[in-house]
């Protein structure tokens, strides 16, 4: 049974070994996110278990597509407010996340790329910052990880990403103005 | 079991064991997927997957699946019980109703017979004419024998057959001879036969018979 299969179930029956069945294999990557935001062990396998109990009345009553995205930002959400009840301020990063959310909603629509696509693509890499542009670059073009691009450019770890993730959407964002444009 | 895989994956990004190639696959694939970004640097925050604690969260889980699954059995059962204790009671009132409508009708109509029951047993007379016998009532040998019937008193019912013989002139009982009933039978049955009936014909010879009839 997919998870498709296993949610329609789920709503018809209320029953909680299906629900169990479509979220055990969830939960490390669940404990994972939920640890980066409230980084601390037990806070974190508690939401676990409390955003399983939460839905199980959610997914009862609303249609869910797309259930690994959903899950993905309903814990986002649920740690969130987890952070906001006690007083704490998150630690997320801005870009990070806003890279995020945009790319979740350009995901849909990816067409295939034409030669003049890499034209413009390659002038684009011209407008991205020397930081960005070397990196994705490296990442992309090279197929580098993460820690040989720190290594190779001297630039910390996390500004490595965070240069990739960054680069990226400034690509995108000018591919799409040049196609609105011509 | 595909998110085993990618738990161990983790794992090993996290702790160095991974190739380059790999280590670029993975980090490629958590920009496409912010899930696994955010679960990545989670672990990378902790330094490091603890499969002890994930394995106690699975069983967590399982105790909780477990807890709606025994509730359930029990809600099950008893409304399993509620529902044989209602279909018993229906059944209970069918099979009175069934009996009522069977048993209800009969009672009625053995109600005209009550009386004689309580006597355990029913009778009737007849009338069984002798040779030489040529009268009859006015009122015909029916009216008589019911007449009987219905003037007897269980004190002085007639319990064996009556041989009764007379002569009648200008419509007069003469010569009345009863025989084979006891003396306060025969005065009674005399009175009926002078005084209650007419009688045509000249010579009487006839049996009054009493017939018991079995009822149980």
């Amino acid at each position: 049974m997919n998870e498709k299969e296993l949610l329609l179930q789920y709503k018809a029956t209320g029953g909680l070994d299906v629900l169990g069945k479509l979220y055990a294999p969830y939960m490390s990557l669940l404990y994972g996110v939920c640890f980066k935001y409230l980084q601390d062990a037990e806070q974190s396998q508690d939401a676990v278990m409390q955003i399983f109990e939460e839905l199980i009345l959610k997914l009862r009553t609303h249609e869910v597509d797309n259930f690994k995205s959903w899950l993905h930002v309903y814990t986002k959400n649920y740690c969130l407010m987890q952070l906001r009840r006690d007083k704490r301020r998150p630690q997320v990063d801005i870009e990070e996340n806003l890279f995020e959310s945009e790319q979740k909603l350009s995901a849909l629509n990816e067409d295939r790329w034409e030669e003049k696509d890499f034209e413009k693509l390659e002038g684009c890499m011209q407008t991205l910052n020397f930081e960005q542009e070397q990196c994705v670059r490296l990442f992309y073009l090279e197929q580098k990880c993460y820690k040989d691009i720190a290594e190779q450019t001297g630039f910390d770890l996390n500004k490595v990403k965070s240069a990739i993730q960054n680069g990226k959407r400034n690509l995108k964002i000018c591919m799409e103005n040049k196609k609105n444009g011509k | 079991m595909e998110n085993n895989y990618q738990l161990s994956r983790i794992h090993n990004y996290v702790h160095g064991l991974m190739s380059r190639d790999e280590m670029h696959a993975l980090e490629r694939e958590a920009l496409d997927d912010p899930f696994l970004q955010d679960a990545i640097d989670g672990y990378k925050l902790q330094q490091g997957v603890d499969v002890k604690q994930l394995s106690l969260l699975q069983q967590r889980l399982a105790e909780r699946v477990e807890v709606q699954a025994s509730e359930r059995d029990k809600r099950f059962y008893s409304w399993q019980r509620l529902a044989i204790a209602m279909a018993s009671g229906v059944l209970f009132l069918t099979v009175c109703t069934l009996i009522l409508m069977r048993y209800l009708p009969q009672q009625k109509a053995s109600a005209l017979t009550e009386v004689e029951l309580m006597d355990d047993a029913a009778w009737e007379y007849t009338i069984q004419q002798s040779d030489g016998n040529n009268v009859e009532p006015v009122e015909g040998w029916d009216n008589f024998e019911l007449y009987l019937l219905q003037n007897l008193h269980p004190e002085n019912k007639i319990e064996s057959s009556a041989q009764i013989s007379f002569v009648v002139q200008a419509g007069k009982v003469s010569e009345l001879n009863i025989s084979g009933i006891d003396k306060e039978n025969k005065m009674w049955l005399e009175d009926i036969i002078q005084n209650k009936f007419n009688w045509k014909g000249q010579i009487a010879n006839f049996y009054i018979v009493y017939n018991k009839l079995n009822i149980k």
